[in-house]
């Protein structure tokens, strides 16, 4: 009985050191990123995670996740600061590589969609020169045009995240945003009432979720829409 | 730690809710003799729910402990431990230094949280189409509800004095921004691999015996 209760305990305090760690790493970045006085403390805080956690050696899906998360935050915080090209699309390397480990469908699905988001917001802003040494990385002209990122949109992530439940709905919101920047900036390009309608949805879903700056976002966009 | 932290601690029931009457007992034990100010340790009323432990606890370099006040803030104490404390915390049994890790962890981890929850309330952060952080309650970033932190943080987040206030007309919380930087070496101290290794080999250990 008494070596039971050891064990349970024992095993419970290995289960609360990895919740834990699953959550609370990726929670310092996070505050770093808020309330740091340098922008530039949080990358090294994040790398500096990374580094611990590939030291750790958890093969479970969490802390796929967690890598796969970390490295979101950094091209997250890459792409907001316009840094190098270069830099961007190696965290999105890094995480097609980091996919493939993960054993859950479901999951790796989710990460798919991510991924492809996330590749389609750099190749649009490649396109309209948005970040340094661009020059420098090595991508098909293709892939940088404005058409292949809405297919890679409309391929990749419109018809999963149709299919998901409500605690996508940001997602589906983003992906409506994206599309209808881009049209906005094609010539000719012109918004089909269903993406009116889509962004519509988005103003409503960021004002929910308390989105303010993707909410005004969504506001000025329908705007432009209106005047194509 | 300063007195804030733990009138936290206090208000989830982690620590004694008379933490600042112990402590001034401890600390005036510990310094009988040595000229302290013991006029100022006297605890005739009950722990009041302000943060006040100035009147009951001076600040000095005591046994046990290194008591200073926050020179930006009036009743607000920095806790931190003498020389001869983590002398004796290196000396002490393994699994209670494991103990205390984990404890020290699950606090800041439930601070963090609590943190970006206000920081979301004030909008205090610069949200972008690729916002990748714990800011997100959606999608692949939504908290897995099964995971023992979040359950914790649940149900002790009340607790947390600056949860759920409303955004100041003065402009955004300069509390956060505090707390951040008074834990600022607290929450990179816990990215020790070989601690955490200890945590976890401990574990499989065991459950092989």
């Amino acid at each position: 009985m008494s070596l039971t209760l050891n064990t349970f305990f024992i095993e419970d305090v290995a289960q609360k050191t990895k919740d834990t760690i699953e959550v609370f790493w990726l929670a310092i970045p996070t505050v770093f990123k808020v309330f740091a006085a340098r922008a530039s403390s949080c990358i090294s805080v994040c790398s500096t995670v990374l580094g611990r956690i590939g030291d750790l050696d958890l093969p479970e899906d969490n802390f796929v996740m967690l890598k796969i998360k970390l490295h979101f935050f950094l091209f997250g915080v890459y792409a907001s600061h316009k840094k190098d090209a270069q830099a961007i699309y190696a965290e999105l390397i890094a995480l097609e590589k980091l996919k493939g480990n993960l054993e859950d469908d479901k999951i790796r699905l989710h990460i798919s969609v991510e991924i492809a988001f996330a590749k389609a917001y750099f190749f649009y802003k490649l396109k309209k020169g948005k970040y340094s040494k661009s020059d420098q990385i090595i991508v098909g002209e293709n892939e940088k045009r404005y058409r292949n990122v809405i297919n890679l949109i409309r391929e990749n992530c419109d018809t999963v995240l149709a299919k998901m439940d409500d605690s996508f709905e940001v997602e589906r919101g983003r992906v409506a945003i994206l599309v209808c920047k881009i049209l906005v900036n094609i010539e000719g390009g012109i918004a089909e009432d269903t993406f009116k309608q889509r962004v519509r949805s988005a103003i409503e879903i960021f004002g929910k979720y308390g989105c303010k700056r993707l909410e005004l976002q969504a506001n000025f966009l329908m705007v432009r829409l209106q005047q194509k | 730690m300063s007195s804030i932290d733990l009138e936290i601690l206090a208000k989830c029931k982690i620590i004694d809710e008379n933490w600042a009457e112990l402590m001034s007992e401890i600390v005036m034990q510990k310094t009988q003799g040595k000229g302290s100010p013991k006029s100022s340790l006297k605890q005739e009323k009950p722990l009041s729910k302000e943060l006040d432990a100035k009147p009951r606890i001076a600040p000095g370099n005591y046994f046990a402990l290194n008591i200073t006040e926050d020179s930006t803030r009036e009743n607000v104490l920095f806790f931190s431990p003498s020389e001869s404390a983590l002398m004796y915390t290196k000396k002490i049994a393994t699994d209670d230094q494991l103990d205390m890790l984990l404890a020290k962890m699950t606090y800041l981890g439930l601070l963090c949280l609590s943190m970006i929850e206000q920081a979301k309330v004030e909008n205090l952060y610069n949200e972008h189409l690729v916002e990748y952080s714990m800011i997100c309650d959606h999608g692949i970033w939504l908290k897995r509800k099964d995971n023992s932190l979040v359950q914790d943080w649940y149900k002790l987040r009340e607790n947390f004095g600056f949860q759920n206030k409303e955004k100041s007309a003065e402009g955004p919380s300069t509390e956060l921004y505090k707390i951040f930087q008074m834990h600022e070496s607290n929450f990179l101290s816990v990215l020790d691999v070989e601690q955490m290794k200890m945590l976890l080999e401990k574990s499989m250990f065991s459950i092989v015996f």
